[in-house]
């Protein structure tokens, strides 16, 4: 195995050239390569970011144009508040990990392919076929054939699921769940991957950080994804074949849904933020030009996290009736804030006292951590039973899963994205529209939340003290509160010019992108600091020591580099490339 | 700290050494000020007002107090990372060295144990002294002398109140007295709700077969509002109720309002409306509320 370099590129190489395989849509479809796979999940995922932000968009713009609704119904409003949430969790975040989990797992460990390439194309396409059948009764309904899709909001709590009619709440469970199975395989792939096929001259502390957080992803995806379900089976049962397990007419527990659905729905959230926080770990390494500081602190801060987050699921019911066992959930909630704080600690720790690259992916891992701090502790909040009493389902909690979730878990991906694209595509894209996207971003979303939050806690200059509750179609309760949804949409519409940007940008790269094998090495001044998705195996991960040494006999990088660059010359990047512009 | 031992002059790194310094005081002075607020919370006895969030309110201000002076010191020492250390004004990282700021890693890790350990602590005391304190523990601490009992049903998408000794239920509008623990108990015909009354602290799930009960307090009317009360206006308090949790198309609509009155306008209320104000004594609260009671019903016997 000591050819890894060329093992890690040429084969795909050989098998596209010489099987003269299919070509146009069938190239799409038969595909088993993870690269070919990787650039599948990285589309789906764009374009139901596209589709999921413009729902939250409609829905925005009515919140602001008055407190009563305008264009859209009370049903239409809680379905496509549903639909966006199921959206942005499921088929945004989740395939945008993929993409960079199916192209970047094996350049990392040298493997030719994932364990089980069929399966990872399974895992494409079930994106696909959930998104399908999520939308189906959102087009139905615009040409008024059906009712509006799901709108249960995303917990679908039964009795009100089991109670709603209409093919929309089916098709929303059934879409999730295929997706939920496919991407289980794809979890139980990219695990066993990383388990089972890495180089042999990988040893555990040899794994970047990146590596790392996909391992905990993806325990964490497989732990929690049969309980979403098992608690959307039950309710599928229950709507369709008459079963009870929820209804309490009926002789169910309407508690017995959220406990199942939590033990899913905790790990979930740590499944979407923890990708995002692996790739502003290696982008804020490389752009401060030194090696992660505390690499086993921060792996063992993640363990920490990972093990925590399987036993805190309570703390989204301290209002259902729940008594004694909140002090329980409410110490092992407050207890994950020393893992997540090591790794903010890692994070400035890294950059202090390097040399700090303002890229556009080291603007957006920034925001990471800036996101993980403010939704950390604001948090706390609901980490505490007798504060999460009086937040609970206002606002308040709609801005803090946003900035978990978006400003954690997205800005992360996006991150990736401008990290690794011209890695995907051979092509770089326009700096500076990717500036301007990066601030539009991270001022419009983070903007948004904040006035989430604000109009969430009765504190909005103008309010009266007045609370926003969440999941309110409208609130002719407060008139009060429309400056406040006004400014709120205001930073929406901020941050969908940027996203405008973003999509230009992409595609425009695609066909018009300057070629490019690396565009960060020209960037660093001499810091020895390999990365197998760049620079190929061998890998021997930086340590102080090394970069140290590497200072030491003569400093002069650059040449390191152009060695790394002739490597890569030799195993034919532009390969990828290929596959992402046909 | 003898870090940078081959790159920037002395002067750069007696200056990198002040600013490590500057920034682990800004931190540590974060952790005293937490402190502080947490044992002033702890110890200052709570105004009587609105039970249970003035027990909250202290423990949430410490909270809030954490989040911005030490989140707001961290955002900054990040933003000033990114200035400071640039690649416009610097030529070179530093270089790391094994195990470099490991005493730091482990004094910032025992911070924020402190700071958790704390915080877990003050929030089980609070939790306890809340929702999780039953009606008599709740009684003894505020010192009310009475209690109230009170149905909450909720359903598809209205409020239903039933008071205990008012005949008719209430719905949009439920009248209820100060100075008296309000004991409730929560439930629901359809699908899942939660009655909420965020200015008072309370968010209680209405679950279909199965009875959540908690209470609150008002401890005195400042008399934003009036009601008729038996043909005479008494000034009132209202307070909101909300539904917090998704309950169909109906739910931002699903509203109610509390009216607090003093608890002889709510007597004359009760009468007028046919009922009578179903007081329970709880044994607590002497003193100075049992002179308001005498009062109380001098000012009956009068009528």
């Amino acid at each position: 195995m000591s050819t890894e370099t060329a093992t890690g590129h040429e084969p795909d190489h050989d098998d596209h050239d010489d099987h003269h395989g299919p070509t146009g849509w069938r190239y799409w479809l038969y595909t088993t390569d993870h690269k070919v796979i990787g650039i599948i999940y990285l589309w789906h995922a764009l374009a139901a970011f596209a589709i999921g932000g413009l729902a939250a968009l409609i829905f925005r713009t009515d919140l602001a144009v008055a407190p009563d609704t305008v264009y859209l119904s009370l049903l239409g409003y809680n379905s496509l508040v549903s639909v966006h949430a199921l959206t942005m969790i499921f088929f945004v975040i989740l395939p945008l990990q993929g993409a960079f989990f199916n192209y970047f797992i094996p350049l990392f460990l040298g493997v030719e392919e994932m364990a089980w390439p069929r399966m990872n194309a399974l895992g494409a396409w079930g994106i696909s076929a959930g998104l399908i059948l999520l939308y189906t009764p959102m087009v139905g309904n615009l040409i008024g054939a059906t009712g509006v899709p799901t709108a249960a909001g995303w917990f679908q709590y039964p009795p009100l699921n089991s109670m709603m009619h209409g093919i929309g709440q089916d098709a929303g469970i059934i879409g999730i769940a295929v997706f939920g199975i496919t991407s289980t395989g794809s979890a139980a792939n990219f695990f066993v991957t990383i388990l089972n096929e890495r180089d042999p001259s990988l040893g555990w502390f040899d794994l970047p950080p990146f590596i790392w957080f996909t391992v905990f992803t993806n325990i964490l995806a497989l732990y929690s994804i049969p309980w979403l379900l098992d608690a959307w089976g039950m309710v599928w049962l229950e709507r369709n074949l008459s079963m009870a397990f929820f209804t309490p007419r009926a002789g169910g527990d309407p508690l017995l849904y959220q406990w199942i659905f939590w033990t899913f729905g905790h790990p979930e959230v740590y499944v979407l933020v923890l990708p995002g926080m692996g790739i502003a770990a290696e982008v804020i390494s490389r752009f401060s030009e030194r090696p992660i500081y505390g690499y086993k602190a921060l792996i063992g801060s993640i363990t920490f996290v990972s093990v925590a987050s399987i036993g805190v699921w309570a703390h989204h019911m301290f209002a259902t009736g729940l008594a004694a066992s909140r002090y329980a959930f409410m110490i092992f909630s407050m207890a994950i804030f020393v893992g997540f704080g090591i790794y903010i600690f890692c994070m400035i720790a890294t950059m202090w006292k390097g040399r700090i690259h303002l890229t556009t992916p080291m603007l957006f891992s920034i925001a990471v951590v800036v996101g993980l701090l403010y939704s950390g502790m604001d948090g706390a909040f609901f980490g505490q039973p007798a504060t999460d009493l009086q937040f609970h389902s206002t606002y308040f909690v709609v801005g803090h899963f946003h900035f978990t979730i978006v400003t954690v878990g997205l800005f992360g991906l996006l991150a990736g994205i401008y990290y690794w694209y011209p890695r995907m595509t051979g092509r770089m894209y326009n700096t500076r529209l990717a500036k301007f996207h990066a601030f539009a971003t991270i001022f419009g979303m983070m903007g948004l939340f904040f006035a989430m939050s604000m109009i969430g806690d009765g504190s909005f200059p103008g309010a009266g003290g007045e609370i926003m509750m969440r999941r309110y179609a409208t609130y002719v309760y407060a008139p009060s509160l429309q400056t406040g949804h006004i400014v709120a949409t205001g930073f929406a519409y901020l941050a969908g010019v940027g996203q405008i940007a973003f999509f230009v940008n992409l595609l425009w790269s695609l066909r018009a992108g300057e070629p490019l094998e690396n565009p960060w090495d020209d960037l660093l001044s001499g810091q020895r600091m390999p990365s197998p998705e760049w620079d190929g195996l061998p890998y021997t991960p930086p340590t102080p020591l090394s970069v140290r040494e590497a200072a030491a006999d003569g400093g002069d990088m650059k040449g390191a580099a152009a060695a790394n660059a002739g490597v890569t010359d030799g195993g034919q990047e532009g390969n990828a490339a290929s596959g992402g512009d046909d | 700290m003898a870090l940078g031992d081959s790159i920037g002059s002395v002067r750069d790194e007696r200056g990198d050494a002040l600013e490590t310094i500057f920034w682990g005081a800004v931190f540590l002075f974060t952790l005293a000020l937490f402190y502080y607020e947490f044992i002033l919370g702890v110890l200052e006895p709570e105004e009587a007002g609105l039970f249970p969030v003035s027990t909250i309110v202290d423990f949430k201000q410490g909270l809030f107090l954490t989040a911005l002076v030490g989140g707001g010191s961290v955002v900054a020492l990040i933003v000033y990372a990114m200035f400071r250390y640039s690649a416009g004004v610097r030529d070179r990282p530093a270089p790391l060295s094994p195990g470099q700021g490991r005493f730091k890693l482990w004094v910032y890790v025992l911070a924020v144990l402190m700071v958790v350990f704390t915080t877990m602590f003050v929030g089980a005391a609070t939790l306890a002294q809340t929702d999780e304190a039953s009606p008599v523990e709740a009684a003894e601490r505020i010192g009310a002398s009475q209690r109230l009992d009170m149905d909450v049903q909720a359903a598809q998408w209205a409020w239903r109140f039933d008071v205990a000794g008012m005949p008719m239920s209430q719905a949009e509008r439920v009248v209820l007295p100060s100075q008296t623990l309000i004991v409730f108990e929560t439930t629901s015909a359809d699908v899942i709700h939660s009655f909420a009354i965020k200015e008072l602290g309370i968010t209680k799930d209405a679950v279909p077969g199965q009875a959540n009960s908690a209470w609150f307090y008002v401890g005195e009317v400042h008399g934003e509002a009036q009601i008729d009360a038996g043909g005479e206006t008494v000034p009132a308090d209202t307070y909101e109720v909300r539904c917090a949790e998704l309950c169909g198309k109906g739910h931002s609509r699903m509203l109610a309002t509390i009216y607090v009155v003093s608890p002889d306008a709510y007597e004359t209320w009760a009468h007028a409306n046919g009922g009578e104000a179903a007081f329970e004594q709880t044994g607590f609260g002497g003193g100075g509320h049992g002179e308001e009671e005498g009062g109380h019903s001098e000012e009956e016997g009068g009528h």
